[in-house]
């Protein structure tokens, strides 16, 4: 049984180069050198970074494998789980020819820990090894943001792990902890579930702001914190499941079948059944996974419930320039009166940003909060959600195949708030606002250049 | 008593149906488009009687015309029906065969307006659509009356295969592609106002004309065999279908190729054997 491990509990302290750290060193320089043969190696580093996205020029996986990334699906937890095993059987064989620790296991980043953790960690800010020789794991600007290099901490809205992990249901017919039921495979759906949007789209933003590698979904995983990133994503799914949660009962879900290489260059392929449980079927487990651990019984389909419905909307769009912004929901006449009906009681309510667009990667990061003018002071505001695009060009390809809708949403569940304005008599379905504020990088450093977003339009939308 | 609690719970059922499936009447009308034009081949097999073989039968009437394309006493009488009637033909083809293509769409232009203006938006959706491909019907069909007289009559019998043959490469093209996959593309919907209806119009537009141009070699080739050619309908209806659907597009869009370019030579062959 392998274990993956906290990189800052393995490695904290600058100039340090822990076993298994340096063997992951060791190993990307001996992938990175298998680079550029032809016919491409698939246990090379560019080839497993396009696995990704479409990477790097001239890098075309076999077709199966290509463009089978999932993102705004349902399969993003599943089939990053698969990259990272493959990825860490080829990595392992590579450790054991440069005859590094036996029970290498990838180690992962565990961003939400407050400082110094909320960092990146060491080895992979120096340039060099402690034997002088080039660090591999070092990623120059603008390949990664050069504040990042330096040590500047993540916000804690950046990292904030609250909302995913709080999440009743895997899917439903709003995000849940892994996305939006029933979406098809896609290798860019359109509306992603709570753990993608914080905290792995909000970290790919802020480690690849200013065009760095982690930003795009070509370029994300030839930057070597990419996997550490990703094995935290995956160590939330473990740590989610054991409070009590459970993955789909659906059978596309379990059967959906991905295709990867494994550590000696064969296609394998597996399926969401066939990963629900890291320990029992891939044999390796988080050093903070809570054992024994007994996998929870399927989660059964949500129930049959009438789609919701639009009760007031922005008239028109709103363009995101990454300064703070406001919009205002108008709920027409004809609603006014259901409107007041459910005052007290608001049941479901959703905010929805429908139609997002931008040119290409949007480097800035949102918070969404709710009715500011309500909240008593800052500690007190209605926080939502952030809005952190990634994929934005391969959302935008047509190129690419897709079934189902192409436009980007994202999908805030705001029920609880209501019901709780509510209760202290607060909440009018017609005085709802929302205030978009940069966070982050994005809130010191303003850029002349901000790549615009444009929210077509913004829904409020009840059950 | 329990008259009156039946006849409630099924109108509660039926107004829980119509909020989840909002596109139940559009399935009613290509139904309906389906059963018109079965009903129309029907009629014109019975006028077609005294002008054929002892043996002539509706099915052996359908194969021919089928394989045979423009070479047939059936098609060629359908071929003298006016312009009027070929367009009227046009638009209950396009009901029959495009509007469940018309469901996405529809829904998204259903679920994001408000309840009171939901059938507004789905009607102004749906008739701009259809209006796109009318325009097209009207464009084929006075292209194929206006030439076919003028035509040698080996030049009417390549047509189908030529059409074929232009369909089938054309399902391979990067814009057949772009195409296909634009149809999921949405727009903004306005939601208030003459704003709205103009924003769902031009959603209709943008829809149709993305399935015009993945699906216009598909559809030219019904003017050649006729409109009231189910086997032809189904055909064609079946591969629209599956490749706005399927997962695996790329495979099916390979797939149908094959397929049209074997029916074009089948057709060329077959009238020599």
């Amino acid at each position: 049984m392998f274990t993956r491990r906290d990189i800052w509990t393995i490695n904290p302290n600058p100039g340090q180069w822990n076993d298994t750290v340096l063997a992951y060193a060791n190993a990307v320089q001996i992938m990175k050198d298998r680079d550029g043969k032809t016919p491409p190696d698939p246990t090379s580093w560019e080839y497993q970074a396009a696995r990704h996205a479409t990477g790097p020029p001239g890098i075309v996986p076999p077709r199966g494998t290509a463009e089978q990334c999932q993102h705004s699906s349902w399969f993003f937890l599943p089939w990053h789980r698969m990259y990272l095993y493959y990825f860490e059987r080829i990595v392992r064989k590579a450790v054991a020819e440069a005859v590094g620790p036996s029970d290498f296991a990838l180690p992962y980043w565990n961003y939400s820990n407050g400082f110094p953790r909320n960092t990146l960690p060491h080895p992979f800010r120096e340039p060099h090894k402690e034997d002088g020789t080039a660090n591999p794991l070092f990623v120059a600007a603008p390949s990664r943001y050069g504040r990042v290099n330096d040590g500047a901490p993540l916000d804690d809205l950046i990292t904030r792990t609250k909302e995913a992990m709080e999440a009743s249901r895997f899917a439903d017919r709003i995000p849940g902890f892994g996305g939006v039921e029933g979406a098809s495979r896609a290798h860019f759906g359109n509306t992603p579930g709570l753990v993608e949007r914080t905290p792995h789209n909000t970290i790919h933003r802020e480690v690849g702001r200013n065009g760095g590698w982690m930003g795009n979904p070509a370029t994300a995983a030839i930057d070597p914190v990419f996997w550490l990133h990703h094995a935290n994503i995956d160590r939330l799914w473990n740590k989610w499941l054991a409070g009590g949660k459970a993955n789909p009962a659906n059978n596309e879900w379990l059967s959906e079948r991905f295709q990867f290489h494994d550590e000696n260059g064969n296609i394998q392929s597996l399926t969401g059944a066939e990963v629900r449980d890291t320990a029992a079927q891939l044999d390796y487990v988080y050093d903070d996974d809570v054992r024994p651990f007994t996998m929870p019984g399927p989660e059964p389909p949500s129930e049959r419930r009438v789609p919701l419905e639009l009760l007031g909307a922005t008239d028109g769009s709103v363009m995101l320039t990454g300064t703070r912004t406001e919009a205002f929901i108008t709920v027409p006449d004809e609603l006014r009166t259901m409107a007041d009906e459910r005052r007290e009681a608001p049941g479901e309510v959703v905010i929805a940003l429908e139609d997002i667009t931008a040119e290409r990667e949007p480097d800035d990061v949102y918070a969404l909060y709710l009715n500011d003018w309500l909240a008593a002071d800052e500690a007190n505001r209605y926080y939502i959600g952030n809005l952190a695009l990634f994929g934005v060009e391969q959302w935008n390809d047509l190129n690419v195949d897709r079934v189902g809708s192409r436009g980007i949403r994202f999908l805030y569940d705001i029920t609880a708030i209501a019901a709780d304005l509510a209760r202290r008599n607060m909440w009018d379905f017609r005085e709802v606002g929302l205030t978009f504020e940069p966070i982050g990088f994005a809130a010191d450093e303003p850029r002349l250049d901000v790549v615009p977003i444009s929210v077509g339009r913004i829904g409020m939308y009840i059950g | 008593m329990t008259l009156e609690r039946s006849a409630v719970a099924f109108r509660s059922q039926a107004i829980w149906l119509h909020r989840c499936i909002p596109e139940w009447w559009l399935g009613v009308i290509a139904a309906a488009c389906w059963l018109l034009l079965l009903i129309s081949l029907s009629l014109s097999d019975v006028g077609d009687a005294g002008r054929t073989s002892p043996t002539h039968s509706f099915a052996s009437d359908v194969m021919t015309v089928t394989m045979h394309g423009t070479d047939t006493q059936h098609s060629s009488h359908l071929h003298e029906q006016s312009l009027g009637g070929s367009l009227s033909h046009w638009a209950l083809m396009w009901g029959a065969m495009m509007l469940p293509l018309t469901v996405p769409g529809f829904r998204h232009v259903v679920f994001s307006s408000f309840r009171f203006r939901q059938l507004r938006a789905g009607v102004i959706f749906v008739g701009v659509y259809g209006f796109i491909w009318m325009w097209f019907g009207v464009v084929v069909i006075l292209a194929w009356t206006l030439a076919r007289p003028l035509a040698p009559r080996s030049v009417s019998d390549l047509a189908l295969v030529i059409v074929l043959l232009i369909a089938a490469m054309w399902q391979l093209t990067a814009v057949k592609r772009r195409a296909i996959n634009a149809c999921g593309v949405t727009i903004p919907l306005r939601p208030f106002g003459i704003q709205a209806d103009a924003t769902c119009a031009q959603f209709g537009i943008l829809q149709g004309w993305e399935c015009l141009k993945s699906c216009w070699a598909l559809m030219f080739i019904m003017p050649i065999v006729g409109h009231t050619n189910l086997l032809w309908m189904l055909g064609i209806s079946s591969i629209m279908f599956v490749e706005r659907f399927a997962r695996s597009r790329h495979r099916v869009r390979q797939v149908t190729a094959v397929a049209l370019g074997l029916v074009a030579l089948s057709a060329s062959v077959l009238p020599r054997m």
